[in-house]
Protein backbone atom coordinates (compact mmCIF):
# COMPACT_ATOMS: atom_id res chain seq x y z
CA UNK A 1 0.00 0.00 0.00
CA UNK A 2 1.32 3.21 -1.05
CA UNK A 3 0.37 5.19 1.87
CA UNK A 4 2.08 2.79 4.17
CA UNK A 5 5.04 2.72 2.63
CA UNK A 6 5.59 6.43 3.84
CA UNK A 7 4.61 5.82 6.88
CA UNK A 8 7.34 2.83 7.44
CA UNK A 9 9.93 4.31 5.81
CA UNK A 10 9.50 7.05 8.59
CA UNK A 11 8.94 4.55 11.33
CA UNK A 12 12.56 3.28 10.11
CA UNK A 13 14.16 6.67 10.04
CA UNK A 14 12.69 7.16 13.61
CA UNK A 15 13.92 4.02 14.86
CA UNK A 16 17.36 4.64 13.30
CA UNK A 17 17.42 7.83 15.08
CA UNK A 18 16.47 6.85 18.63
CA UNK A 19 18.93 3.59 18.16
CA UNK A 20 21.87 6.00 17.40
CA UNK A 21 20.73 8.67 20.17
CA UNK A 22 20.75 5.85 22.29
CA UNK A 23 24.20 3.97 21.33
CA UNK A 24 26.51 6.87 20.78
CA UNK A 25 25.24 8.83 24.15
CA UNK A 26 23.49 7.53 26.62
CA UNK A 27 26.67 4.48 26.53
CA UNK A 28 28.79 7.21 28.73
CA UNK A 29 25.93 6.95 31.62
CA UNK A 30 25.13 10.82 30.63
CA UNK A 31 28.00 12.22 32.39
CA UNK A 32 28.77 14.99 30.36
CA UNK A 33 31.84 15.82 31.69
CA UNK A 34 34.10 14.77 35.38
CA UNK A 35 35.33 17.04 37.60
CA UNK A 36 39.51 17.68 38.60
CA UNK A 37 39.03 15.56 41.66
CA UNK A 38 37.69 12.41 40.08
CA UNK A 39 40.09 13.10 37.40
CA UNK A 40 42.96 13.04 39.57
CA UNK A 41 41.50 10.28 42.01
CA UNK A 42 41.21 7.60 38.72
CA UNK A 43 44.34 8.61 36.58
CA UNK A 44 45.02 4.96 35.70
CA UNK A 45 41.39 5.18 34.53
CA UNK A 46 41.68 7.80 32.76
CA UNK A 47 44.80 7.89 31.48
CA UNK A 48 45.15 8.13 27.28
CA UNK A 49 41.71 8.43 26.87
CA UNK A 50 39.97 11.81 25.78
CA UNK A 51 37.53 12.59 28.41
CA UNK A 52 35.88 16.25 29.34
CA UNK A 53 36.64 18.24 32.91
CA UNK A 54 34.57 20.36 33.76
CA UNK A 55 34.86 23.04 37.04
CA UNK A 56 35.87 26.27 36.97
CA UNK A 57 38.42 28.84 35.52
CA UNK A 58 40.85 29.34 38.50
CA UNK A 59 41.21 33.25 38.65
CA UNK A 60 44.08 34.51 37.70
CA UNK A 61 45.18 31.67 35.76
CA UNK A 62 44.55 32.87 32.23
CA UNK A 63 47.28 33.48 29.93
CA UNK A 64 46.09 33.88 26.28
CA UNK A 65 48.40 34.48 23.26
CA UNK A 66 46.43 36.48 20.32
CA UNK A 67 49.52 35.57 17.88
CA UNK A 68 49.45 32.13 18.47
CA UNK A 69 46.00 31.52 19.78
CA UNK A 70 47.47 29.76 22.96
CA UNK A 71 45.63 29.68 26.06
CA UNK A 72 46.73 27.96 29.10
CA UNK A 73 44.69 28.24 32.44
CA UNK A 74 44.16 25.98 35.59
CA UNK A 75 40.36 24.33 35.84
CA UNK A 76 39.24 24.29 39.71
CA UNK A 77 36.78 22.48 41.17
CA UNK A 78 37.77 23.69 45.06
CA UNK A 79 39.98 20.74 46.09
CA UNK A 80 42.10 20.12 42.98
CA UNK A 81 43.39 22.58 40.27
CA UNK A 82 44.84 21.50 37.42
CA UNK A 83 46.67 23.12 34.11
CA UNK A 84 44.96 23.22 31.04
CA UNK A 85 46.35 24.14 27.46
CA UNK A 86 44.39 25.01 24.43
CA UNK A 87 44.14 26.32 21.14
CA UNK A 88 42.23 28.67 19.51
CA UNK A 89 39.95 31.62 20.28
CA UNK A 90 38.18 30.81 23.64
CA UNK A 91 34.22 31.63 23.57
CA UNK A 92 32.95 34.78 24.32
CA UNK A 93 31.72 34.02 27.81
CA UNK A 94 35.05 32.43 28.98
CA UNK A 95 36.67 34.27 31.76
CA UNK A 96 38.21 33.60 35.01
CA UNK A 97 35.54 32.37 37.70
CA UNK A 98 33.16 30.75 35.07
CA UNK A 99 32.20 26.85 34.76
CA UNK A 100 33.97 25.93 31.63
CA UNK A 101 33.76 21.83 30.18
CA UNK A 102 37.35 20.77 28.33
CA UNK A 103 37.46 17.77 25.66
CA UNK A 104 40.69 16.40 25.79
CA UNK A 105 43.11 14.26 26.95
CA UNK A 106 46.44 14.35 29.71
CA UNK A 107 50.00 14.84 27.70
CA UNK A 108 53.21 15.25 29.05
CA UNK A 109 51.87 15.97 33.08
CA UNK A 110 49.53 18.73 31.31
CA UNK A 111 45.64 18.56 30.18
CA UNK A 112 45.70 19.27 26.40
CA UNK A 113 42.23 20.79 25.65
CA UNK A 114 40.68 19.76 21.94
CA UNK A 115 36.73 21.19 22.57
CA UNK A 116 36.31 24.42 25.14
CA UNK A 117 32.99 25.05 26.46
CA UNK A 118 31.72 27.57 28.82
CA UNK A 119 29.00 26.36 31.40
CA UNK A 120 27.26 29.44 32.66
CA UNK A 121 24.56 29.12 35.52
CA UNK A 122 20.93 29.76 35.12
CA UNK A 123 21.35 33.20 37.72
CA UNK A 124 20.86 36.60 35.37
CA UNK A 125 21.51 39.77 36.76
CA UNK A 126 21.01 42.78 36.17
CA UNK A 127 23.92 45.10 36.74
CA UNK A 128 23.68 47.22 39.90
CA UNK A 129 23.26 50.88 40.61
CA UNK A 130 26.12 52.66 39.20
CA UNK A 131 27.74 49.73 37.89
CA UNK A 132 28.85 50.55 34.75
CA UNK A 133 27.95 48.11 31.72
CA UNK A 134 30.48 47.13 29.30
CA UNK A 135 29.06 47.34 25.94
CA UNK A 136 31.95 46.82 24.44
CA UNK A 137 32.15 43.10 25.61
CA UNK A 138 28.53 43.17 25.14
CA UNK A 139 28.45 44.07 21.32
CA UNK A 140 31.80 41.58 21.14
CA UNK A 141 29.85 38.73 22.88
CA UNK A 142 26.62 38.90 20.24
CA UNK A 143 28.57 38.92 17.14
CA UNK A 144 30.01 35.41 15.98
CA UNK A 145 33.82 35.02 16.01
CA UNK A 146 34.10 32.69 13.46
CA UNK B 1 -20.36 8.77 16.55
CA UNK B 2 -20.43 11.64 19.14
CA UNK B 3 -18.76 14.74 19.93
CA UNK B 4 -18.89 16.93 23.03
CA UNK B 5 -21.73 19.65 22.58
CA UNK B 6 -19.88 22.47 20.53
CA UNK B 7 -18.36 25.02 22.99
CA UNK B 8 -18.52 28.71 22.84
CA UNK B 9 -17.60 29.83 19.25
CA UNK B 10 -16.11 33.26 20.36
CA UNK B 11 -13.74 31.59 22.88
CA UNK B 12 -11.10 30.57 20.14
CA UNK B 13 -10.16 33.97 18.47
CA UNK B 14 -10.30 35.43 21.99
CA UNK B 15 -7.65 33.19 22.85
CA UNK B 16 -5.35 33.47 19.97
CA UNK B 17 -5.55 37.37 20.18
CA UNK B 18 -4.73 37.44 23.56
CA UNK B 19 -1.67 34.78 23.51
CA UNK B 20 -0.07 36.83 20.72
CA UNK B 21 -0.85 40.51 22.99
CA UNK B 22 0.57 38.70 26.35
CA UNK B 23 3.55 36.98 24.44
CA UNK B 24 4.39 40.66 23.11
CA UNK B 25 4.23 42.17 26.43
CA UNK B 26 6.73 39.69 27.39
CA UNK B 27 8.56 40.37 24.77
CA UNK B 28 8.53 44.53 25.17
CA UNK B 29 9.61 43.03 29.03
CA UNK B 30 12.45 41.69 28.03
CA UNK B 31 13.91 43.60 25.56
CA UNK B 32 13.69 46.64 27.55
CA UNK B 33 15.59 44.70 30.54
CA UNK B 34 18.65 45.84 31.65
CA UNK B 35 21.31 43.85 29.47
CA UNK B 36 22.60 40.63 31.87
CA UNK B 37 26.10 41.25 33.82
CA UNK B 38 27.09 38.25 31.96
CA UNK B 39 25.55 37.46 29.06
CA UNK B 40 24.42 40.55 27.79
CA UNK B 41 21.23 40.72 25.19
CA UNK B 42 21.82 37.29 24.64
CA UNK B 43 18.65 36.51 27.47
CA UNK B 44 16.84 38.01 24.92
CA UNK B 45 15.92 34.67 23.88
CA UNK B 46 15.01 33.59 27.37
CA UNK B 47 11.45 33.87 27.10
CA UNK B 48 10.86 32.01 23.66
CA UNK B 49 12.81 29.09 24.67
CA UNK B 50 11.43 28.82 27.93
CA UNK B 51 8.29 28.88 26.58
CA UNK B 52 8.23 26.58 23.79
CA UNK B 53 9.83 24.50 26.22
CA UNK B 54 7.12 24.48 28.74
CA UNK B 55 4.55 23.81 26.14
CA UNK B 56 6.43 21.19 24.90
CA UNK B 57 6.32 19.75 28.28
CA UNK B 58 2.67 20.59 28.48
CA UNK B 59 1.68 19.31 25.21
CA UNK B 60 3.08 16.10 25.96
CA UNK B 61 1.70 15.81 29.32
CA UNK B 62 -1.73 16.66 28.77
CA UNK B 63 -1.38 14.15 25.26
CA UNK B 64 -1.15 11.21 28.39
CA UNK B 65 -3.95 12.95 29.81
CA UNK B 66 -6.15 13.17 27.20
CA UNK B 67 -5.12 9.77 26.11
CA UNK B 68 -5.95 8.43 29.63
CA UNK B 69 -9.33 10.05 29.88
CA UNK B 70 -10.18 8.03 26.45
CA UNK B 71 -8.92 4.56 27.62
CA UNK B 72 -11.70 5.33 30.55
CA UNK B 73 -14.63 6.98 28.14
CA UNK B 74 -14.34 5.63 25.09
CA UNK B 75 -15.36 8.86 23.45
CA UNK B 76 -13.44 10.02 20.46
CA UNK B 77 -12.91 13.35 21.59
CA UNK B 78 -10.28 12.73 23.98
CA UNK B 79 -8.12 10.74 21.06
CA UNK B 80 -8.95 14.07 18.84
CA UNK B 81 -7.52 16.28 21.88
CA UNK B 82 -4.92 13.88 22.67
CA UNK B 83 -4.07 13.96 18.70
CA UNK B 84 -4.28 17.58 18.17
CA UNK B 85 -2.11 17.84 21.78
CA UNK B 86 0.74 15.42 20.33
CA UNK B 87 1.05 17.87 17.29
CA UNK B 88 1.27 20.93 19.19
CA UNK B 89 4.32 19.60 21.53
CA UNK B 90 5.71 18.41 18.40
CA UNK B 91 6.16 22.03 16.62
CA UNK B 92 7.12 23.27 20.31
CA UNK B 93 9.82 20.94 20.80
CA UNK B 94 11.55 21.65 17.70
CA UNK B 95 11.25 25.62 18.55
CA UNK B 96 13.23 24.82 21.83
CA UNK B 97 15.88 23.05 20.17
CA UNK B 98 15.86 25.25 17.57
CA UNK B 99 16.29 28.46 19.73
CA UNK B 100 18.19 26.52 22.28
CA UNK B 101 21.22 25.85 19.61
CA UNK B 102 20.63 29.75 18.91
CA UNK B 103 21.31 30.53 22.28
CA UNK B 104 24.21 27.73 23.06
CA UNK B 105 26.22 29.06 19.81
CA UNK B 106 27.17 32.09 21.43
CA UNK B 107 27.04 31.39 25.34
CA UNK B 108 28.76 27.76 25.28
CA UNK B 109 30.61 27.80 22.06
CA UNK B 110 28.42 25.50 20.37
CA UNK B 111 25.16 25.09 18.74
CA UNK B 112 24.66 20.86 19.52
CA UNK B 113 26.66 18.55 22.47
CA UNK B 114 24.79 14.91 21.73
CA UNK B 115 26.83 14.54 25.31
CA UNK B 116 24.52 16.54 27.48
CA UNK B 117 21.55 14.60 29.15
CA UNK B 118 18.86 17.74 28.54
CA UNK B 119 20.01 18.29 24.69
CA UNK B 120 19.32 14.34 23.93
CA UNK B 121 16.80 13.58 26.02
CA UNK B 122 14.90 16.54 24.56
CA UNK B 123 15.88 14.90 20.56
CA UNK B 124 14.81 11.37 21.71
CA UNK B 125 11.29 12.83 23.00
CA UNK B 126 10.98 14.74 19.49
CA UNK B 127 11.71 11.79 17.71
CA UNK B 128 9.66 9.46 20.07
CA UNK B 129 6.68 11.70 19.46
CA UNK B 130 7.33 12.17 15.72
CA UNK B 131 7.16 8.52 15.86
CA UNK B 132 3.78 7.77 17.48
CA UNK B 133 2.20 10.73 14.84
CA UNK B 134 3.32 7.65 12.12
CA UNK B 135 1.72 5.00 13.97
CA UNK B 136 -1.48 6.79 13.88
CA UNK B 137 -1.00 7.10 10.69
CA UNK B 138 -0.25 3.82 9.93
CA UNK B 139 -3.58 2.46 11.63
CA UNK B 140 -6.78 2.73 9.73
CA UNK B 141 -9.67 1.64 12.34
CA UNK B 142 -9.83 4.52 14.35
CA UNK B 143 -10.86 3.15 17.67
CA UNK B 144 -7.64 0.83 17.42
CA UNK B 145 -5.97 3.77 16.71
CA UNK B 146 -7.15 5.37 19.48
CA UNK B 147 -6.29 3.09 22.16
CA UNK B 148 -2.45 2.05 20.70
CA UNK B 149 -2.12 5.81 21.10
CA UNK B 150 -3.33 6.80 23.88
CA UNK B 151 -0.75 4.18 25.43
CA UNK B 152 2.04 5.27 23.63
CA UNK B 153 1.16 9.01 24.72
CA UNK B 154 0.90 7.64 28.42
CA UNK B 155 3.89 5.44 28.25
CA UNK B 156 5.97 8.62 26.02
CA UNK B 157 4.99 10.76 28.62
CA UNK B 158 7.58 9.66 30.82
CA UNK B 159 9.86 11.67 28.79
CA UNK B 160 8.67 15.09 30.38
CA UNK B 161 10.08 14.10 33.89
CA UNK B 162 13.33 12.61 33.13
CA UNK B 163 14.15 15.76 30.63
CA UNK B 164 12.93 18.07 33.29
CA UNK B 165 15.13 16.22 36.10
CA UNK B 166 18.26 15.75 33.71
CA UNK B 167 20.05 18.93 34.62
CA UNK B 168 19.87 17.58 38.02
CA UNK B 169 20.56 13.82 37.97
CA UNK B 170 23.65 14.22 35.63
CA UNK B 171 26.50 16.53 34.85
CA UNK B 172 25.38 18.88 32.02
CA UNK B 173 26.46 21.49 30.05
CA UNK B 174 22.86 22.67 30.57
CA UNK B 175 22.03 24.47 33.68
CA UNK B 176 19.70 24.07 36.13
CA UNK B 177 15.94 25.95 35.79
CA UNK B 178 16.21 29.50 36.66
CA UNK B 179 13.21 29.52 38.60
CA UNK B 180 11.95 26.69 40.56
CA UNK B 181 8.47 26.21 42.95
CA UNK B 182 9.89 23.10 44.53
CA UNK B 183 13.24 25.18 45.76
CA UNK B 184 11.65 28.29 46.01
CA UNK B 185 14.01 29.46 44.29
CA UNK B 186 14.32 32.44 41.43
CA UNK B 187 18.04 32.85 40.18
CA UNK B 188 16.35 35.78 37.92
CA UNK B 189 17.97 38.64 39.44
CA UNK B 190 16.40 40.60 36.58
CA UNK B 191 12.72 42.39 36.73
CA UNK B 192 12.30 42.79 33.41
CA UNK B 193 13.83 39.68 32.66
CA UNK B 194 11.78 37.99 35.47
CA UNK B 195 8.80 39.44 34.63
CA UNK B 196 9.41 39.08 30.86
CA UNK B 197 9.76 34.78 31.81
CA UNK B 198 6.19 34.97 33.95
CA UNK B 199 4.27 36.89 31.16
CA UNK B 200 5.71 34.51 28.52
CA UNK B 201 4.97 31.16 30.37
CA UNK B 202 1.43 32.85 30.25
CA UNK B 203 1.10 33.96 26.68
CA UNK B 204 2.26 30.77 25.60
CA UNK B 205 -0.21 28.85 27.68
CA UNK B 206 -3.07 30.56 26.33
CA UNK B 207 -1.28 29.83 22.63
CA UNK B 208 -1.25 26.11 23.34
CA UNK B 209 -5.00 26.51 24.64
CA UNK B 210 -5.82 28.26 21.18
CA UNK B 211 -4.24 26.12 19.04
CA UNK B 212 -5.65 22.60 21.00
CA UNK B 213 -9.07 24.02 20.15
CA UNK B 214 -8.16 24.79 16.63
CA UNK B 215 -6.72 21.66 16.02
CA UNK B 216 -9.63 19.74 17.90
CA UNK B 217 -12.12 21.45 15.90
CA UNK B 218 -10.43 20.60 12.60
CA UNK B 219 -10.08 17.06 13.80
CA UNK B 220 -13.72 17.21 14.42
CA UNK B 221 -14.23 18.28 11.06
CA UNK B 222 -11.84 15.83 9.64
CA UNK B 223 -13.84 12.65 11.16
CA UNK B 224 -17.14 14.45 9.73
CA UNK B 225 -15.35 13.90 6.54
CA UNK B 226 -14.37 10.72 6.83
CA UNK B 227 -18.02 9.61 8.15
CA UNK B 228 -19.75 11.27 4.97
CA UNK B 229 -17.52 9.47 2.92
CA UNK B 230 -17.84 6.26 3.91
CA UNK B 231 -21.65 7.11 3.95
CA UNK B 232 -21.74 8.09 0.64
CA UNK B 233 -19.79 4.71 -0.82
CA UNK B 234 -22.16 2.75 1.34
CA UNK B 235 -25.21 4.36 -0.49
CA UNK B 236 -23.01 3.89 -3.77
CA UNK B 237 -22.59 0.14 -2.84
CA UNK B 238 -26.13 -0.34 -2.03
CA UNK B 239 -27.62 1.54 -5.33
CA UNK B 240 -25.23 -0.65 -7.25
CA UNK B 241 -26.80 -3.59 -5.64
Amino acid sequence: MKGNTKYIIGAVLVLIGIGFILTSSLQNNLVFFITPSEFSREQDKYANRTIRLGGVVEPGSVKFNRDTLDLTFKISDGTTILPVTHRGTPPDLFREGMGVTVQGRLENGGFKGEELLVRHSEEYKAPKPGEKIDYRRIIDSIKDTQ
Amino acid sequence: MNSKPSQAAWLTPVLGYSSVIVIAVALIFTFTAQPDVLQGYLTRILPIHVGASWLAYLSFGLTAVFGLTYLITRNPHWDRLSLSSTEIGVVFIVLSLFSGALWGRPAWGAYWQWGDARLTTTALMLLVYVGMLMVRGMIEDGGRRARVSAVIGIVASVGVPINYMSVYWWNTLHQTPSLSIAERRSALQNDGILIGFLVALLGFTLLYLYLLRLRGQLALQQTRLEERELDLELKGAIAND
